[in-house]
């Protein structure tokens, strides 16, 4: 599992030192499967090349946990910190690791399949 | 708040302050009057629409991506569309086409138009604002007349737009065009040469192109970095590949070029608008949709992304479906959102008064960083 979050990293890497400089966005979306211990989430990497003016998007399946990629691209940290706030994925290396729409003391990750607002309880009970 | 140290000072601004635009929070650090640190913190105008989408049909949700930025919606009711389309495997009629192109170029110039008075009035300039609302004004007076409301528009469907634009409309479009530098000139007239302008704008706030770049920072800005990209040429979408335009871009990156470009996009779009109005006088027939009963709208499973150029930079859609009358996931990649990251970079090392003149020159708007 450890290796597999490495390798999208030294992949993007590769890509970078090819041209593509530009992270353009970064996707997550929950996979709908509950147990979320083999790769419940895929993400999407949007990159782009300024150079040759090519697209390209790399996808990979993770679950809790990622590697940040921050490092390479400047424009991953709100991406990352956006991801980790809605889906809950946390992602090592990652300088500031704090939610960024929702208030600190949010109780859950809302774009998670499995997600029920107010803990589950009633509203009125 | 941090404590005080010796000679520094932590200072927040916003939520609620006029130049943020909306609210936005931001912390900075201060040595007397020189800013040392810049934290913006984002989130306040959160709505979660992405959430929204995922228990709604795809006609419910259409009339809410207006409201992402609701000074350009038509770019993104455009980009939601656009997505939809694609797994509905549909092709819009070509008048279809053209008169989206034709609203959205006009938008384009009422969402440049309200930054360029809002801006001035950023840098403490309080006349320009009453001739560029004045202009706008006639624009949201032309929409309201094509879809009956001034913002917020909910015209597009999908399969095409709800409503045709009617021959007089059109030519009061054209009139619009005609009278339209003129009025113009008085506006840049009252800047171009103004000292004071540009005292506060050049060499303010550079933004290079590589750090551009990686800070995925697109639109207006990047093309006042040096870089030419246009997601109107380079992916090209609807009609565009068919008309002709070029791009504006500045090369120095300081707040005077981000200016300059944007008045440049609102003289090119004035001809693209030029362009479709030809078009559409010239085939009167025609379907303007498909007749697609919105609420029975159901793709089929697959995964579409749409790029659309907004007024602010580049819009992706992606939409991810499983069959079903309602979308899995939908999720948006707002060009502002980028920007206000960049403020960590642009801030630090200038002067406190001239923070919000840099942060007023990046066209931000918050419900679309916040979504």
């Amino acid at each position: 599992m450890k290796t597999r979050i490495l390798q999208t990293f030294e992949t993007l890497k590769e890509l970078k030192n090819k041209g593509f400089v530009t992270l353009l966005s970064l996707s997550a979306e929950d996979l709908g499967d509950n147990s979320h211990d083999e790769g419940g989430f895929k993400l999407t990497y949007t990159l782009y090349n300024p150079v040759n003016k090519e697209f390209k998007e790399i996808e990979t399946t993770v679950n809790n946990e990622c590697f940040s990629v921050c490092t390479l691209y400047k424009s991953a940290n709100y991406d990352e910190r956006e991801v980790y706030d809605l889906f809950g994925i946390k992602f090592k290396n990652h300088p500031n690791l704090k939610r960024i729409f929702l208030p600190e003391n949010f109780e859950g990750h809302p774009l998670r399949k499995d997600y029920k607002p107010f803990n589950g309880k009633d509203l009125e009970g | 708040m941090k404590q005080c140290t010796k000679n520094k000072m932590t200072l927040n601004i916003g939520p609620q302050h006029p130049s943020t635009h909306g609210v936005l929070r931001i912390t900075t650090e201060l040595e007397g009057e020189k800013i040392l640190k810049c934290t913006p913190h984002p989130g306040y105008l959160h709505r979660g629409l992405e959430k929204a989408a995922e228990n709604r049909l795809f006609a419910q949700y259409l009339p809410m991506v207006d409201r992402i930025d609701y000074l350009a919606g038509f770019f993104y009711s455009q980009a939601y569309l656009s997505a939809t389309e694609e797994l509905l495997e549909i092709e819009l009629p070509l008048k279809a086409q053209y008169t989206r192109v034709l609203t959205m170029e006009l938008n384009r110039i009422s969402s440049h138009l309200l930054w360029l008075g809002c801006y001035m009035t950023d840098l403490g300039a309080q006349g320009p604002i009453f001739f560029a609302f004045s202009l706008r004004n006639e624009i949201l007076n032309i929409f309201e007349k094509i879809t009956g409301a001034r913002m917020m528009h909910n015209y597009y469907t999908f399969g095409g737009v709800k409503d045709v634009i009617k021959n007089d409309i059109l030519a009061e479009i054209q009139q619009y065009i005609e009278n339209f530098p003129k009025k113009f000139k008085i506006l840049e007239n009252l800047i171009n040469e103004n000292p004071i302008f540009l005292d506060r704008t050049k060499d303010l706030g550079v933004l290079n192109t590589q750090n551009a770049l990686i800070y995925s920072i697109t639109g207006p800005n990047l093309r006042a970095s040096g870089s030419n990209l246009d997601f109107r040429k380079e992916k090209p979408y609807l009609i565009y590949d068919k008309l002709e335009f070029s791009i504006p871009t500045a090369f120095e990156g300081d707040c005077y070029s981000r200016y300059k470009v944007r008045i440049d996009e609102i003289k090119i779009s004035l001809g693209l608008i030029n362009q479709c109005i030809d078009w559409l006088l010239a085939n009167q027939n025609g379907e303007i949709n498909l007749d697609i009963r919105p609420l029975t709208v159901k793709p089929k499973a697959g995964t579409a992304v749409s790029y659309t150029e907004s007024a602010r930079g580049l819009v992706m859609c992606r939409l991810v479906t499983d069959g079903s009358d309602k979308p899995q996931r939908v999720k948006w990649r707002t060009p502002s959102f980028y920007v206000v990251q960049v403020l960590e970079k642009l801030i630090p090392g200038n002067d406190l008064a001239d923070l919000m003149a840099i942060f007023g020159s990046l066209d931000v708007v918050i419900p679309e960083v916040d979504r």
